[in-house]
């Protein structure tokens, strides 16, 4: 955590990507490209046949007993589905409380108080606690899923197409609540999506991901006004642009176009 | 919530005939034990509400114990097959790929075994009895629920709050007690219900055949089995114990069903 790559990971194929303390890294690329696979592994969820996970200069794929207590202590992962990502058939507010009761880090009063801390802080209610993830839109399972996250005090959190599944209102509100918490926290980010839009709203860096490999990464701004590859530049004219057309005649008429150009090859 | 006619008729059924069967002794009219050579093979009169047997034995009293003795060993063999088979079944599927290929195939063999005849080679060694046939059945039946734990765990474990419980750290043994076991209980809540209907079958065929509790003792596959031989002389008192199994082993069926549908309505036929 002291100014050094806090990971460096080589995956999925020659891959080799690192994310600085307290930024946010982006892992672009369409579905089947390996992204949500090269999370898995740095989340340590999945183990890769070669290559290596470090954080905070300690190598993930060894660790083993307190070393790896530590670690799922420190990383959390924030999933894409919030209907799938909670269990059905326990409150939220044990779920919320899943982790430091795993880790056995605080009495049960303390946790109860954590709950709804956290609960809080993504913007639900604390008597929320004792209902059951289906009683939740998907908006609110992904505010959930947040603070579950976040009850373990991690420093380095991957968010797994994390807002792809929410209406676009709804995922302005999470992202916002997301960066919001990063910056309180001094939060690093893994955040794999295919959206760029929402990757040039949050990403400090980003790493275009192709078949596996990385074709292209840089800071955000680069990436968006120089990109280098063919492959980003197709990517980066595949989304959908929006362009309001106003019309004062009759004093209403506010117009949305939106086109896609060519598909990416 | 609606519930149509049928599950509430068999609920109503199953519920007198546990009160019966579990309160015996108190709410039986008589002693099922007590021989009357002057009345025997009766039809129903007001001594005798249900008739009497080959003996003269009160057959509502020997229906109201027999009761005790068939749910006593279906309850108790599904209690046996699911406390071996879904621990069973959730090992197997938290074991490695090998473990896991040649679990399944012995398992897959237990179930392909024609279960009657297996009982009856067990029973005609071991003898008959209350604790025979109770193991006997739940040995036959914990396979079932082997493989039905075996797919559930698995599937389960797919799911992404297991995922994210592995990535907040929790152990194998949390991730089955809290994320697992919950998700699974109403399919073998269901899978149980089907069970037991087979397991009160088995259990009156093993009876019938001999091979379950021995007389005097009555369950009601044993009395289906001694009425029979009179049915020609009065078919009255064969008829009793049989509509009565019959309703027990349909009402289970249909209570079944009934949870089926209620807990599991993504697998309705």
């Amino acid at each position: 955590m002291l100014g050094r790559p806090l990971k460096v990971v080589r995956a999925v194929d020659g891959v080799d990507i690192s994310v600085r303390p307290g930024s946010t890294l982006a892992l672009v690329g369409e579905s089947g490209s390996g992204k949500s696979t090269l999370g898995r592994c740095v989340a340590r969820l999945d183990t890769p046949t070669g290559g290596t996970v470090h954080f905070s200069g300690k190598d993930v794929l060894a660790a083993h007993g307190a070393a790896l207590g530590q670690f799922r202590r420190e990383v959390q992962t924030i999933f894409q589905d919030p209907f799938s990502s909670l269990n059905p058939r326990r409150t939220i507010g044990d779920a919320i409380g899943d982790g430091p009761t795993i880790h056995g880090l605080m009495p049960k009063d303390a946790i109860r108080d954590l709950v709804q801390q956290l609960l809080t802080r993504v913007g639900l209610r604390p008597d929320h606690a004792d209902r059951y993830p289906h009683e939740f839109s998907g908006g609110q399972r992904q505010r959930i899923a947040i603070a579950r996250a976040l009850a373990l005090a991690p420093k380095f959190i991957i968010a797994d197409e994390a807002v792809s599944s929410l209406d676009v209102s709804i995922r302005a509100q999470i992202l916002n609540l997301l960066l919001d918490i990063q910056a309180e926290r001094g939060l690093s980010f893994l955040f794999i999506s295919h959206d760029l839009g929402v990757v040039r709203h949050v990403a400090d860096d980003v790493a275009i991901m192709q078949a596996g490999k990385i074709v292209e990464r840089g800071p955000v701004d680069q990436i968006f006004t120089d990109p280098r590859e063919a492959y980003t530049k197709a990517l980066l004219h595949a989304v959908p642009r929006a362009t309001l057309g106003r019309r004062h005649r009759d004093g209403v008429v506010a117009r949305t176009s939106m086109s896609t150009t060519r598909p990416i090859s | 919530m609606h519930v149509t006619a049928g599950p509430w008729a068999a609920a109503v059924y199953l519920t007198v005939v546990v009160i019966l069967a579990v309160f015996a002794d108190i709410l039986s009219p008589r002693d099922p034990l007590a021989i009357d050579p002057n009345n025997i093979l009766a039809s129903p009169s007001a001594e005798n509400l249900l008739g009497t047997d080959e003996l003269g034995r009160d057959l509502l009293a020997r229906i109201i114990h027999g009761g005790r003795v068939s749910l006593e060993v279906a309850v108790s063999a599904i209690v046996l097959a699911s406390a071996i088979g879904i621990p069973l079944g959730i090992g197997i599927a938290f074991s490695g790929r090998r473990v896991e290929t040649f679990a399944m195939r012995v398992i897959d063999v237990f179930v392909s075994l024609p279960e009657i005849f297996v009982a009856i080679v067990i029973l005609g060694f071991a003898g008959g009895g209350l604790t025979t046939l109770i193991g006997t059945i739940g040995i036959l039946f914990f396979p079932q629920f082997a493989r039905v734990a075996y797919g559930m765990a698995r599937s389960i474990r797919a799911r992404e709050h297991v995922l994210c419980a592995v990535s907040l750290g929790a152990g194998t043994a949390w991730i089955i007690r809290k994320e697992i076991l919950p998700n699974m209980m109403s399919v073998i809540a269901v899978q149980a219900s089907f069970t037991l209907s087979f397991a009160m079958l088995m259990e009156a065929g093993l009876s019938f055949l001999g091979l379950g509790v021995p007389p005097p003792t009555p369950s009601w596959g044993q009395m289906i089995g001694g009425l029979k031989n009179y049915i020609f002389i009065n078919a009255w008192p064969v008829v009793v114990p049989s509509v009565v199994l019959f309703a027990a082993v349909l009402s289970v069926n249909v209570l079944g069903d009934w949870l089926q549908d209620r807990l599991n309505p993504e697998l309705r036929r």
